[in-house]
């Protein structure tokens, strides 16, 4: 299925280095066993790539984020003519870089968990742990999540709705989509995740 | 009691199990919430969730997070640490302890520049762990020096924990930076005094580095060090000074000390694509896992307020009509505590709202009780066992056992809370500053 050739393409040879390199200290990835049955391991690694090239996107946006406030400090401070966007841009910047990028977190195992007893169970009793809290907690939670927002951007299509928090007024829906998006990439990722842990039963039959 | 008091009290309990046994806190915060808002306040629930989210997303001071961390990992791979350690070896190689104090130097330095947290451990580390090591410094003062300075950054702003501590005590960015200054230089101060006083009466444990170290030729060495040391003061002057002088909010400075970082790493030639990359990508991961938090912590205690568990548990304490004295031990205690299982981020989003009112109601000053929860809270990050930075600097010095990396830290944790009962006693050490600079 992967032949090498494939694997070699600019884009994943690159995001393999990332893997060594990116996270550092940060996070505790769980790893794919060889042993899960083919297609759930394509499966779990076509949406571990999503998330990481959706994370990979949003963090360009930091760059521009220190653009748009350079420009306003030199806008108010040099030609004393603030301007009237540079505010809304900030806050829907800063709101997009770090909700869509929770998914890549997830992915990288990044959102914090108390590791006091957790790091010492079994890999076994760890997959049992967090499959109970993909299928019981998060996957009906942030389904539900996904919903209202999907509702909310839509209403807010719907209604024209502008933003109220300075005179610019932006047109406020796709910053709205934000939420539900986050939501459908989590969905996926926590999926992956829990494909993932699967591998702690199938790597304990091959024994 | 109502039924939507209990239904608060059993999410509690259930929260408090789940982050035990080891769910990502985050979402175990917004999934409970749904459950037991749902249970208790109906569809209205579901509303809430998406407001209190959208909420977040909406606070343009909270921008500063990604561009702190941003600056903090764009120097961190400028060699800024390294160029400033070596100097700091370099010039001081005649005295005790000579590195020792380039690493609580270095780190001091660093913590002023950036708002990262735990990565400054691991670089530190493998910068000085293995000088320590041939020099025959003592394994557990030197892993206390690395692991305390490494932490500063908790305290010293700017920092992120700073940036999310104040909204939720209530208290502007700028106050609270500017009032942790001098606690943190305090520390800081009573980290080298300690390790100079130690290798004075011991040289053994610190000896000075042998003379094939000297620099020959002392001018060179000092322009060398000036090289690494005024640009780093400059980047801090333009974004923290901006802050604390008032000129720019803290989302302005953090853009300045990124784009700054920018320059300077760009200067030293050490700006390539991909470490840009990297360092972009890190930040957003970073960024996430803390503004999700504020998500989901926001969710709950909305909830959690509704359902009448948060007034009731606030009236209940404030009924026990404590001293304030009595308000602020309790609370430093509990702080501390908790500060041994769990990490800084739930403590300050969930069970410092549960107190707030007791402490207002106390009429305790706020900017000085954030201060104050700033120091213990770094103090969290080196009590064992669960402390990240014990195992951030065994994973870049194996040489060094746990045992000795803890002993180290546990001195240093001694110090930690010598400054914490000296800024109880003289609240001037957190207030003046402000004070001085934003008037009352």
């Amino acid at each position: 299925m992967t032949n090498p050739s494939q694997v070699g393409t600019p884009i994943e040879a690159e995001s393999l280095q990332y893997k060594d390199e990116m996270i550092g200290d940060f996070g505790t990835p769980v790893h794919l066993e060889d042993s899960l049955p083919k297609p759930l391991a394509h499966f779990a690694n076509a949406v571990d790539r999503v998330s990481e090239i959706s994370g990979k996107l949003v963090s360009f946006l930091i760059l521009i984020l220190v653009g748009v406030i350079l420009t306003e400090i030199f806008l108010r401070s040099v030609l004393n003519a603030p301007s009237i966007w540079a505010y809304d841009v900030s806050y829907m910047i800063y709101g997009t870089v770090f909700m869509i990028g929770s998914a890549a977190t997830l992915r990288y195992g990044g959102h914090i968990r108390t590791d006091i007893f957790f790091s010492k169970f079994s890999e076994i009793t760890k997959a049992k742990i967090d499959i109970f809290f993909y299928l019981f907690l998060f996957i009906p939670g942030i389904a539900l999540f996904f919903w209202v927002g999907l509702e909310k951007t839509i209403h807010s299509f719907t209604t024209n709705e502008h933003g109220a928090l300075s005179p610019w007024r932006p047109i406020i829906w796709p910053f709205r989509a934000v939420i539900p998006l986050t939501a459908a990439l989590l969905i996926l990722q926590g999926i992956s995740e829990m494909i993932k842990r699967l591998g702690a039963f199938s790597a304990r039959g091959k024994k | 009691m109502t039924f939507n008091e209990i239904l608060g009290i059993i999410l509690l309990i259930c929260l408090l199990s789940g982050i035990f046994i080891g769910f990502p806190i985050a979402f175990t915060l917004i999934c409970l919430t749904i459950i037991f808002g749902y249970l208790g306040l109906g569809d209205m629930v579901f509303n809430l969730m998406v407001f209190q989210a959208w909420g977040v997303m909406n606070e343009e001071t909270l921008a500063a997070v990604p561009l702190f961390v941003f600056m903090g990992y764009v120097l961190e791979q400028a060699g800024m640490m390294e160029r400033l350690f070596k100097g700091f070896q370099y010039i001081l190689a005649r005295v005790n302890g000579a590195l020792y104090l380039g690493v609580l130097f270095t780190s001091t330095i660093f913590a002023t520049a950036t708002g990262i947290i735990g990565a400054s451990v691991t670089l530190i580390g493998m910068l000085a762990g293995p000088v320590m090591r041939e020099s025959k410094y003592d394994p557990a003062l030197s892993a206390g020096a690395i692991t305390a300075g490494g932490t500063l950054g908790v305290l010293i702003p700017p920092s992120i924990l700073l940036v999310v501590l104040g909204p939720v005590m209530g208290v502007s960015i700028a106050k609270l930076f500017a009032a942790t200054i001098i606690p943190g230089l305090l520390i800081s101060g009573l980290f080298t005094a300690y390790v100079m006083i130690r290798s004075y009466i011991n040289p053994s444990l610190g000896p000075a580095l042998p003379k094939s170290q000297h620099p020959s030729d002392y001018k060179a060495a000092f322009r060398e060090f000036a090289i690494g040391m005024f640009p780093l003061l400059a980047l801090i002057a333009a974004s923290l000074g901006s802050i604390l002088g008032g000129i720019a909010t803290p989302t302005e400075g953090a853009g300045m000390g990124a784009a700054g970082a920018l320059v300077l790493a760009l200067a030293y030639g050490r700006l390539r694509s991909k470490n840009l990359r990297i360092a972009l990508f890190k930040s957003v991961l970073v960024t996430s896992m803390i503004m999700l938090l504020l998500v989901a912590s926001n969710m709950y205690g909305a909830v959690f307020n509704r359902l009448g568990t948060g007034p009731l548990i606030a009236d209940t304490l404030v009924a026990l009509d404590l001293s304030p004295n009595g308000v602020l031990f309790a609370l430093m205690a509990i702080i501390f505590l908790l500060g041994w299982p769990l990490e800084w981020a739930p403590i300050i989003f969930i069970f410092l709202p549960i107190f707030l009112p007791v402490i207002t109601d106390a009429g305790l000053d706020l900017l000085w009780v954030a201060t104050l929860v700033a120091v213990n809270l770094q103090t969290a990050f080196l009590s064992p066992p669960v402390a990240m930075a014990a195992y951030y600097l065994k994973a870049v010095v194996p040489e060094w056992s746990l045992v000795q990396i803890y002993s180290g830290m546990f001195q240093f944790v001694g110090l930690q809370v010598v400054a914490l009962l000296l800024v109880i006693m003289f609240p001037q050490l957190a207030l003046w500053l402000p004070e001085q600079l934003f008037g009352n």
